[in-house]
């Protein structure tokens, strides 16, 4: 497999990985620091019922198809979070955990219907779950292009409300700054993320994919900004060895080895962090003594 | 035969749910600092080292890695979260994400030449097989999970009933049950135990996502309808022999996957009971709110005609509807329909004049809300 790889093979997975990147790495900073990692995950597991229903409807699990049923359904499962919620008789984390497996079931029960009574569509749920380079289809790597330069734009002309939406969420509902509307907006943003990183990714690992590296940038940078490049910077790369290392152990699905590669980066990132933290130690107690 | 292994079959899945609604029982209450569906990737890993150990499902060294792994990486986020800023919530998910892709590759070395391939862990149903049974002296005592469940049911049973009034203590007022224990370290490390035994079990039913639904969904709908938490244990232990009846039955007709239909059907049953619930559900709470809202504003609007009348100043607001909305600042529209409310219920009438008026019944409840 790895053999047939051209160089415009390869600078599709470069513009894959680079598109990727960004938009994972705008979403995950934003939901990260809002400290709305539980709805990452409900999002994505309520995105995947879009995707099981245009595979059970409409035979294809094209990227457009997908984003229209995805965004609904995402949207009236938030609102049954919210009536669950409003009712005060269990906590807000256990209100997301169980909508999160509620969606996850759902799709399990879509999926296995398909699997067992389609003759035509056969699920590899490994495949579908963990996310697999295979699945991709290579004429929807322009659109995810420009959906991330879109998102990214975006993200650079609504900066200050961001930032104001992260750090001081009083300030914005005081200001009438319509912060529904603009967190509607945030959640469809992270619901087209979400969907066009699931095939590459997969399901599973979309939610761990998107908080991990700025979770770990978060503690070398001083910035906004600073955080939104080098998380963007630490997805590519990741997205990268995990495309290329899934075409060169077919074995292993994309989404494992994108973790995997996440992981060894975290820890080098960790280990240098506590050298540095040791050696500051050294150096205010010689200055002391 | 067959319908003995049926049987056999909606047995496991009674067994496994009512262990996993005790837990829920006791998670709902406690508010859940940590989700079972992180819990149940990190039990994968442990899974998974097990099996380099034994290929047998239900097997000790299976169920004991597992329940290790749990403990262990609970034990170490609890560490890390005192140490860092990294909240306990963003660790799980964090550390459950990763030992989970550990887990799969090894899955994956493993189950090559395996019956066991990765779709089952996602999807459960592993028990099922007739492959691991108990036959002595050549007759069939049934499935190893068939036993496994029964134990870990009386386990959580034997826990439950044993600590039921330090949970209660300990959900209710923490302060004082610090004050009477001196800590609550014990407390919490038998509600970690109940949690990873009922996981690294249950795992081989629901598989490693649908186990957090199998854990809280049920105790999330009792929650609706009882307020006591032995009662709600009890419900929710009756209410899984009948949702893995119904499972098993549709899962059989359409012919999908029985774990799916049994969580599909808890699901449905949560959404209608956290909607339809009479008191605690979403309607009843919301239709309550906006009567007390109503009867709020129909008293304001009685004390703004009785001080009218009371300091008689005509060219200064008058008991009419522009007024009363001027005076009060609602609405045009929310006056109307509160004015109109007060006259059904006889409480003002309009004079010649065309002014509102007190009746003798409105000037009763106004000297009620001046009373109290």
């Amino acid at each position: 497999m790895i053999d047939i790889l051209t160089t415009d093979d390869l600078l599709l997975i470069i513009q894959l990985s680079v598109a990727l990147g960004i938009a994972t790495a705008i979403n995950g900073v934003i939901f990260s620091l809002r400290d709305e990692t539980r709805v990452i995950t409900l999002v994505t597991y309520s995105s995947s019922i879009g995707n099981a229903l245009a595979l059970f409807f409409v035979g294809t699990t094209a990227f457009y198809v997908n984003m229209l049923l995805a965004i609904p359904i995402v949207i009236l499962i938030l609102a049954i979070s919210k009536a669950i919620e409003y009712t005060k008789k269990v906590s807000k984390s256990i209100v997301t955990t169980t909508m999160t497996t509620v969606s996850f079931a759902t799709v399990i029960v879509l999926l296995s219907y398909i699997d067992r009574n389609f003759e035509t569509h056969q699920i590899n749920f490994t495949m579908y779950l963990l996310g697999n380079i295979r699945l991709f289809e290579s004429k929807e790597i322009n659109l995810i292009f420009y959906i991330s330069m879109i998102i990214a734009i975006l993200s650079i002309i609504n900066i200050n409300r961001i930032k104001q939406n992260i750090f001081d969420k009083h300030f914005l509902v005081t200001n009438n700054l319509k912060y529904n509307i603009f967190n509607l907006m945030l959640i469809i943003q992270l619901i087209i993320t979400v969907i066009a990183s699931s095939q590459i990714v997969g399901i599973v690992f979309a939610p761990g994919f998107i908080i991990l590296p700025v979770i770990i940038i978060q503690y070398f940078v001083k910035s906004l900004l600073q955080l939104f490049i080098f998380s963007s910077l630490l997805s590519s790369v990741s997205v990268f060895v995990g495309i290329y290392g899934s075409l060169l152990m077919p074995l292993f699905s994309t989404g494992v080895v994108i973790i995997l590669t996440l992981t060894i980066f975290v820890l080098i990132l960790l280990s240098f962090r506590f050298l540095m933290y040791k050696r500051s130690i050294k150096k205010n107690i010689l200055k002391v003594t | 035969m067959f319908l003995l292994g049926q049987l056999e079959i909606i047995l496991i899945i009674t067994l496994a749910l009512s262990a996993c609604s005790i837990v829920g029982s006791i998670l709902v209450f406690q508010g859940a600092p940590y989700s079972p569906s992180s819990i149940g990737r990190i039990s994968t890993f442990g899974f998974s080292i097990g099996f380099l150990y034994s290929s047998t499902l239900s097997s000790i060294p299976i169920i004991l890695c597992s329940i290790i792994t749990i403990l262990v990486v609970q034990k170490l986020i609890k560490k890390i979260c005192a140490k860092t800023t990294i909240s306990e919530g963003v660790l799980y998910v964090l550390v459950s994400i990763i030992l989970f892709a550990i887990g799969i590759v090894i899955m994956h070395i493993q189950t090559v030449n395996n019956f066991i391939t990765t779709d089952k862990i996602f999807t459960g149903e592993l028990v099922y097989t007739i492959i691991n049974r108990i036959t002595i002296g050549g007759y069939d005592f049934g499935s190893v999970s068939l036993y496994l469940f029964s134990i870990l049911l009386m386990i959580n049973i034997v826990l439950f009933t044993l600590n039921i009034n330090g949970f209660k203590m300990f959900f209710v007022d923490k302060t004082y049950y610090l004050g009477v224990n001196n800590n609550t370290e014990l407390l919490e490390l038998v509600i970690s135990v109940m949690v990873s035994i009922t996981v690294a079990s249950t795992i081989q039913v629901a598989g490693s996502f649908i186990v957090s639904l199998f854990i809280l969904g049920i105790p999330m709908i009792t929650v609706y309808f009882v307020k006591r938490i032995s009662t709600l244990a009890i419900s929710a232990i009756a209410i899984s022999t009948s949702v893995s009846f119904a499972g098993y039955s549709i899962a059989k007709i359409l012919n999908i996957s029985i774990v799916s239909v049994t969580a599909a059907i808890i699901s449905s049953l949560l959404i209608l009971s956290a909607f339809l619930a009479p008191e605690r559900g979403a309607l009843a709470l919301f239709l309550s709110n906006r009567s007390d809202i109503k009867n709020i504003m129909l008293d304001d609007l009685l004390s703004y005609i009785y001080e009218a009348g009371q300091i008689n100043q005509p060219n200064q607001y008058q008991t009419i509807p522009g007024d009363i909305s001027d005076y009060l600042n609602w609405d045009i529209k929310y006056t109307v329909k509160i004015i109109k409310l007060a006259s059904t219920r006889e409480l003002i009438f309009k004079d010649k004049g065309g002014f509102l008026q007190l009746t003798a019944q409105g000037l009763k409840q106004v000297n009620l809300i001046n009373n109290t």
